[in-house]
């Protein structure tokens, strides 16, 4: 399962919420996305030390497929160059030719399984059969738009089942049709390592056992850093860099590292032993003994990390999952958090008071 | 860079333990102002958390291996179980793993544990638990609430205890509440200098050398709600009777206005028109809910809620342990003690 060094190794990102924090919950927020230049991009802290040291890598390839509409093109290409960040493919959603296709404009997984597929194809023709790591996020169905890439390529969903999923999210035929065709030309293969799920949203981690441990939820960059090092991905220093940047950008301070560290070897992301090391390695960067991380901090992290509580894995991997239910089960949820927004944007109503609901 | 008050909240106690102590560190963990360790049954901890928002940054858990007493209303279980597990959190205090502690736990079991196990500030002089009562508007603070102390429920106290606990009282208005010289009054069956018992009588003459705070002389328990004083000093014993009477009225209140509201459809379409007054009849009958009560005089900041209190009401105890832990209250309490002189051995 480890990915070593040498073998080249594809890092499929998503970007709004996932890279870059944008709200295109409220019109002010798309209106921003839209206009603001290359530099006002606010990233997801740690975000951005953490692609630019995966895009450092000479065996890796960074693709980035956002449903952003191709327009920005230019202002996300100079974004990630300001970050010094090499992208190797980036696919944007064309809205201009799906103006009058009003299902396609909104919907991302007939959209985003294609990109998937298509850049599958481009690395295959570029270096034969790299492992992948998937970023996404919350906000929207990535999670299941990675594990249907992810089966689709093993053929544990076969062509039948992709057709009436897609049918059933709202494809339309010619869309279908153009994943199937792409589908058929790549060899059944299993190249994805790890699905990384931002929790930018704030949805409760458990909300992605439904995909049996196919997913892993993380609350920041450091956390995915620590997966990625037990891996053997990452090294010490990249996983040290990361954590320094959530410090300089995000003013996170040495409780905040050590709550995310434990938290990962609660969640199983990384072993004690793998940890151990990184208090050391974290005392030695200066803006994080800055941020409060001491020796004495450092010996006091350790006996809580030794103490720390494992959750058992309850979930199966090789379980299939219903892809049917999966997508209604999103999109409820959506509906849901979209209501839960638009009340929580009112004052706690007197009614439920008089009720005697409010105790 | 600022440290971060870290708030130790204990999930054993309440009647909704662990859930609502949970939820609540859980939506603390996400606004990053306070560092939250939550003290609990691990397995049962650890299986929830899964399914709230959380911020791990934010949000430390501490697992024992004791298990949450059965919500059947089996005070001796829960009480042999708060026994047990309110010193651990206390221990985390001391090994200055954090800053204060709330609990929802039974309230005279938090007493005795605390008194206990904690050190007072200064040997000679007691602690005392304060409460917070709804006033009318007071002229020296836009506060509405005075804290009246002591509501532990103790029987007696001597002036020297009286004494000290205006000056704790006093600290406390000044640092949390912001009145800057804070009215001081004894609560008293009369207002003149000689009513009430031997007590009250001695401290009266005691506090009026007093310079850090304001003495106001005596008041009577129907003067608390009108706003006579920022801080009420009494024993513990009629002060726990007082906060008693007055949460009662304002419930009987609450739910007249609760009964009109179910009973008949104009009489709901007449609060309607009232909302504005209801909701801040609403405001000030959740005081107690608002918050929790201090245990001031000891080395560790300890705010008991409710056992009923709401998620709001523990929300709100955490968020004023915090205010207490930044404006550094444990420091002005010590200056504040040392206008009591010591007790003559």
């Amino acid at each position: 399962m480890n990915a070593t060094k040498s073998a080249p190794v594809a890092y499929r990102w998503d970007l709004d919420k996932t890279y870059v924090q944008t709200d295109f919950h409220t019109p002010r927020g798309l209106w921003r996305a839209a206009t603001e230049g290359a530099a006002d991009k606010r990233v997801v802290p740690g975000m951005r030390t953490l692609l630019r040291l995966l895009s450092e890598r000479k065996e890796a390839s960074i693709i980035v497929v956002s449903g952003s509409p191709t327009l920005l093109r230019s202002k996300i290409e100079s974004m990630f160059e300001l970050h010094k960040v090499r992208c190797d493919r980036l696919v944007l959603k064309d809205f201009g030719a799906r103006l009058v296709r009003l299902r396609s404009l909104r919907a991302q997984v007939p959209y985003k399984l294609a990109a998937h597929l298509q850049t599958r194809l481009w690395l295959s023709e570029q270096s034969g059969t790299p492992a992948e790591y998937c970023f996404g996020d919350d906000a929207e169905v990535d999670a299941l738009i990675y594990c249907l890439y992810t089966d689709a390529l093993s053929r544990r969903v076969d062509a039948t089942m992709l057709r009436d999923f897609l049918d059933h999210c709202g494809a339309y035929p010619d869309e279908i049709r153009s994943i199937l065709e792409a589908l058929s030309v790549l060899p059944r293969q299993d190249p994805v390592r790890r699905i990384f799920i931002h929790l930018d949203g704030r949805s409760p981690p458990s909300r992605f056992d439904a995909y049996q441990g196919r997913v892993t939820p993380t609350f920041n960059a450091l956390q995915v850093a620590l997966c990625l090092h037990e891996e053997g991905v990452l090294d010490a220093s990249a996983v040290t860099s990361v954590a320094a940047a959530l410090v300089t950008d995000f003013r996170i301070d040495a409780l905040g590292l050590l709550g995310s560290l434990e938290d990962a070897m609660r969640r199983r992301l990384v072993q004690l032993h793998t940890a151990e090391p990184l208090l050391d390695s974290f005392g030695a960067d200066s803006s994080i003994r800055q941020a409060g991380w001491s020796a004495r901090f450092a010996s006091r992290s350790l006996a809580r990390l030794r103490s720390a509580y494992v959750i058992e894995p309850v979930l199966d991997p090789n379980r299939p999952l219903a892809y049917h239910e999966l997508f209604d089960d999103e999109r409820s949820f959506a509906t849901a958090r979209r209501m839960a927004r638009n009340a929580a944007k009112r004052v706690p109503g007197l009614g439920d008071f008089l009720s005697g609901e409010s105790r | 860079m600022p440290t971060r008050p870290t708030i130790v909240i204990d999930s054993y106690g309440g009647v909704d333990s662990p859930l609502r102590a949970l939820r609540v560190a859980a939506d603390l963990s996400l606004t990053r102002r306070v560092q939250i360790v939550l003290v609990g049954h691990a397995p049962v901890l650890h299986a929830h958390l899964a399914t709230l928002s959380y911020d791990p940054a934010n949000l430390r858990l501490v697992g024992t291996s004791i298990d949450y007493p059965p919500h059947t209303g089996d005070h001796l279980a829960e009480h042999r179980v708060l026994h047990r597990t309110l010193p651990l959190c206390l221990s985390l205090l001391e090994q200055g793993e954090g800053d204060a502690l709330v609990t929802a736990a039974s309230e005279s079991v938090v007493w005795q544990v605390v008194t206990e196990r904690c050190q007072r500030i200064r040997a000679d002089i007691a602690p005392a638990m304060a409460a917070v009562i709804p006033t009318l508007a007071r002229s020296s603070s836009d506060d509405p609430f005075a804290l009246v102390l002591d509501v532990s429920g103790n029987s007696s106290a001597n002036a020297r205890q009286l004494r000290s606990w205006a000056a704790l009282g006093g600290a406390y208005s000044r640092v949390v509440s912001g009145v800057r010289r804070p009215e001081v009054a004894l609560l008293s069956t009369g207002r003149d200098q000689d009513q009430g018992p031997q007590s009250v009588t001695q401290a009266y003459r005691a506090l009026q050398t007093h310079t850090d705070i304001q003495f106001v002389g005596n008041i009577q328990a129907v003067d608390i709600p009108r706003g006579l004083a920022d801080v009420v000093v009494c024993d513990g014993f009629t002060g726990n009777a007082v906060r008693g009477v007055l949460e009662g009225v304002t419930q009987l209140t609450v739910e007249a206005a609760r009964y009109a509201w179910r009973s008949k459809f104009a009489w709901r379409a007449g609060l309607r028109l009232l909302s504005s007054g209801v909701g801040m009849l609403k405001q000030v009958s959740e005081f107690q809910r608002y918050g929790g009560a201090p245990i001031l005089g000891l080395q560790q900041l300890v705010f008991v809620t409710q056992p009923d209190a709401s998620q709001l009401a523990l929300e709100n105890g955490v968020r004023l342990a915090a205010k207490c832990v930044d404006r550094e209250l444990l420091q002005a309490l010590e200056l504040a003690l040392e206008q009591v002189p010591k007790e003559p051995s």
